[in-house]
């Protein structure tokens, strides 16, 4: 039986509007910052394409709108994600206190096979803003956050500057990529005997 | 301006250097002898201000607006302005609606001092709760950006919004030099933030500052921008309502789904397949109006092609009325001279002054852009990711004018088939292509009385003494049962608009001769003898396709009568899933259903008789 390889990596950013999702995927994803991006309507996405080993993979960035309003529009999007991005900024105390309802929410929307376990990444973006100095959320205190909730890797960036942007996306296509690959035992046909998939272990060890 | 008659457009629309390599180029020019110029705007007012809109419209629609006179121009397409009034008429009104804009601006300030202030503010200003947030960056007095603070929920929402804003305005239109200016941005800033204030009811959603930006660009004085943008608003504001679940923009979004369903089955069962049949891939076109998708000088002169197509002369009449006289039997009725003022989309729209804004020619347009990539749709597309890519591929590359024309071709396709689709699920309802769903909460506050009962006591006088058809009462009774249509949803407006269409064209030859026209099949006879009556604008075929449409409604109630136990009927299902709320919407109350017995008893031999009449002079097989 020929073994059907996921290639599509699919993985969805959230967070309260202005946090700097779209920059964030475009540093990513082009490798620059530009004042000139608009408010995102509805969503929109970006690919690159990723390395593992010698697998060569699709990420299929999906980039969301932050205003409240346009989260009854999630379902459509979050379907099939392997990964959910959690961005705030850290100069703003309501961005992360906000997480927990995206992370509820994409929950209740996506409903994935093993909620318990379902990846998430998060972001504490705009670390550069006033040299650190307009900071509200300090790191321990999203590290803690993260902890609690089943030790979700946790970065802190700046899409502006491209700090850690390169090093968070790796931590999330390669959870994403984890996660995708434990869908496929769920599938008779795609089960591929030679690649046995280990239990995601918690932390990250990007 | 050079050989073909084009002219630069760099002039107007600035783009900063450093963003011209990202920003799609224009691809609209004005073109001599087309677009709309000012020598000609000017010469289209008499002396004393009147505008003859007709003319100027014939222009827009074939070319655009000169970007020199946009903002004067919109401000008519917009119904800011009735063309019917003088200069000094529209100088007062200019002039009161200043003033009201001050007044409200005022009200903000006094809340809010930064409004007004050429600066604006991207962070919160007041808690969930409407505790003041301290701002230790501002030096002045308290470190306060509000007066006090505040515990109505208005004004706690309105604060909450006014970041939000913020944060997009800094984000809207940086490409553009305007946007360089501080000054600039606090305007676009302060309009949106008082629209926030008066429309509490919307306050503000992203994506309204993509429509309000090139306002403020056009029109220079601040007040004047609101009011543009305020009544661009009363087209849109629709789709920015939101609820839990849902975003208002879906009911246009169900529309188009029930458009490309008609026109192009194939196209859409493959959407089906590949996102559900929710067209979510169109959401932010609808949104903010294809500005994502045009460059910014193509936007506006696709924005300017689409109100020229649906203008209608009774809009600045229509906007003016307080709400609770503009109910809609109210709206003054299209004579042929005004008809001939209205746009091309709107006069098809037909003749009722129905405002339906659910299918608007927005919708027409996506459905036209989805037809131009149907090949590449059903080839490449198997997910909603495909689609997106698709149609984000289509960017700066698309022709405003052709997708107008496009858009109108499918309108037509879509009223002829949707009517054919009706007709064959005369017979066949319960197989009916046609998926109606009932939405009676949002429709039947529309339905006023007993709508039954009203038809009922109609329906005596429709015949003389003599058993003669009495074409005013004919139509009055068409009239007094046509809400009914309101409860299918936004896929029944069109419709509805058509239906109105013909009981306004058969009203208005009775009008020309009252006399001779007093019993309706004496207007069919005279179109026979002037061998007008094939003709498919005719007076005949309008009654043909009244009638039908009556027999799908007397159909229905035929249907809820034969089937007390709703879940027994197909039909019914599909139609009108909830049978006790259709009943109560149509003023059947608890399971007294003799009214409706009544009625259609006596509906259904009514309509037979029209048939009859019309088999008998060879007019009962016409096509739309
Ligand atoms: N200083 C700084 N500014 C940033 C950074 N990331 C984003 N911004 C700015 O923050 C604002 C919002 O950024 P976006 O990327 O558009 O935010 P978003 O999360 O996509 O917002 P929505 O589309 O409205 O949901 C913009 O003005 C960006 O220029 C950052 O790392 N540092
Ligand atoms: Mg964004």
């Amino acid at each position: 039986m020929p073994s059907r390889r996921r290639t599509l990596l699919k993985v969805i950013i959230l967070g309260d509007s202005g946090v700097g999702k779209t920059s964030l995927m475009n540093q990513y994803v082009n490798k620059k910052f530009s004042n000139q991006y608009k408010a995102t309507i509805g969503a929109d996405f970006l690919t690159k394409e990723v390395q593992f080993e010698d697998r060569l993979f699709t990420l299929q960035i999906w980039d969301t709108a932050g205003q409240e309003r346009f989260q009854s529009l999630g379902v459509a999007f979050y379907r099939g994600a392997d990964c959910c991005v959690l961005v705030y900024d850290v100069n703003s105390m309501k961005s992360f206190d906000n997480l927990n309802n995206w992370r509820e929410e994409f929950l209740i929307q996506a409903s994935p096979s093993d909620p318990e376990n379902f990846p998430f990444v998060v972001l504490g973006n705009k670390v550069d803003v006033d040299g650190g100095n307009s900071r509200v959320v300090s790191e321990k205190k999203a590290r803690a956050w993260c902890a609690s909730k089943g030790n979700i890797p946790y970065f802190e960036t700046s899409a502006k500057e491209g700090i850690n942007v390169e090093e968070a996306f790796q931590c999330i296509a390669k959870n994403a990529l984890k996660s995708g690959e434990e869908e496929e035992i769920y599938l008779p046909d795609t089960i591929d005997v030679g690649t046995s998939s280990q239990p995601r272990s918690t932390g990250c060890e990007c | 301006m050079n050989k073909t008659g084009a002219e630069d457009l760099g002039d107007f629309y600035p783009i900063r250097p450093e963003c011209q390599a990202d920003t799609p180029k224009p691809r609209f020019k004005p073109r001599a002898g087309k677009t709309l110029s000012e020598r000609r705007w000017n010469a289209a007012f008499s002396e004393d201000g009147h505008l003859n809109i007709e003319k100027v419209l014939r222009r827009i629609q074939r070319g655009g607006v000169h970007p020199s006179i946009k903002g004067s121009v919109w401000e008519f397409l917009l119904g800011c302005f009735d063309p019917n009034s003088t200069y000094d008429e529209r100088n007062q009104l200019r002039q009161h609606r200043r003033e009201q804009y001050s007044r409200w601006k005022a009200e903000c300030q006094y809340m809010v001092p930064v409004i007004g202030s050429g600066k604006l503010i991207t962070t919160p200003i007041i808690t969930d709760h409407g505790q003041p947030v301290i701002d230790y960056s501002i030096t002045d007095d308290k470190g306060q950006q509000v007066n006090s603070s505040f515990s109505d929920k208005r004004s706690i929402q309105w604060m909450l919004a006014l970041p939000q804003i913020g944060l997009d305005v800094v984000r809207t239109d940086r490409a553009l030099s305007f946007y360089e200016s501080e000054k600039n941005q606090a305007k676009l800033w302060d309009i949106l933030a008082v629209y926030a204030w008066v429309d509490n009811d919307i306050s503000y959603v992203q994506g309204m500052n993509d429509i309000c930006s090139p306002m403020i660009i056009l029109l220079e004085n601040e007040a004047d921008a609101f009011w543009c943008f305020e009544h661009a608003m009363r087209r849109l504001r629709e789709n920015f309502r939101s609820s839990a679940s849902s975003m208002g923009v879906q009911t246009q979004l169900s529309t188009l789904s029930q458009v490309i369903k008609i026109v192009d089955p194939k196209l859409h069962q493959h959407l089906e397949d590949v996102d559900g049949g929710e067209y979510l891939f169109a959401f932010r076109m609808l949104m903010v109006l294809f500005r994502r998708e045009f460059s910014f000088a193509d936007a506006l002169y696709l924005w300017e092609l689409m109100w020229a197509m649906e203008y209608n002369p009774n809009i600045f009449s229509l906007y003016e009325k307080p709400i609770a006289e503009s109910d809609k039997s109210a709206a003054p009725m299209l004579n042929n001279k005004l008809l001939k003022q209205c746009g091309k989309f709107e006069r098809k729209k037909v003749k009722t002054g129905c405002k339906d804004q659910e299918s608007a020619l927005a919708v027409f347009l996506v459905a036209s852009v989805l037809e131009a990539k149907n090949k590449r749709i059903l080839k490449e597309a198997k997910g909603l990711d495909d689609v997106v890519q698709i149609l984000n591929d289509i960017t700066g590359n698309m022709d405003a004018r052709k997708v107008c024309k496009e858009a109108l071709k499918i309108y037509k396709k879509y009223l002829s088939k949707f009517w054919n689709a009706v007709v064959s699920s005369l017979s066949t309802l319960a197989d009916s292509d046609l998926d109606l769903s009932f939405t009676a909460n949002k429709y039947s506050v529309r339905m006023e009385g007993n709508v039954i009962a009203a038809a009922l006591e109609k329906i005596e006088h429709v015949k003389s003494p003599e058993g003669e058809v009495l074409t005013m009462p004919f139509l009055d009774l068409c009239k007094t049962v046509l809400p009914v249509l309101d409860n299918f949803g936004p896929a029944m407006a069109p419709a509805k608009s058509d239906i109105g269409g013909n009981i306004s064209r058969l009203e208005n030859m009775y009008l020309s001769n009252q006399s001779e026209f007093n019993h309706l099949y004496m207007i069919v006879r005279s179109e026979i003898e002037s061998k007008k009556a094939k003709s498919s604008s005719s007076c005949t075929n309008a009654l043909l396709w009244l009638t039908r449409a009556m027999d799908f409604l007397s159909e229905l109630f035929c249907n809820l009568l034969a089937h007390p136990d709703w879940s027994m009927s197909h039909v019914a299902l599909k139609l009108a899933p909830d049978r006790k709320k259709f009943m109560s919407v149509v003023g059947v109350k608890g399971d007294d259903v003799s009214d409706m017995e009544k009625f259609s008893g006596r509906f259904s031999p009514l309509l037979e008789e029209n048939h009859k009449f019309l088999a008998s002079v060879g007019m009962d097989n016409l096509k739309a």
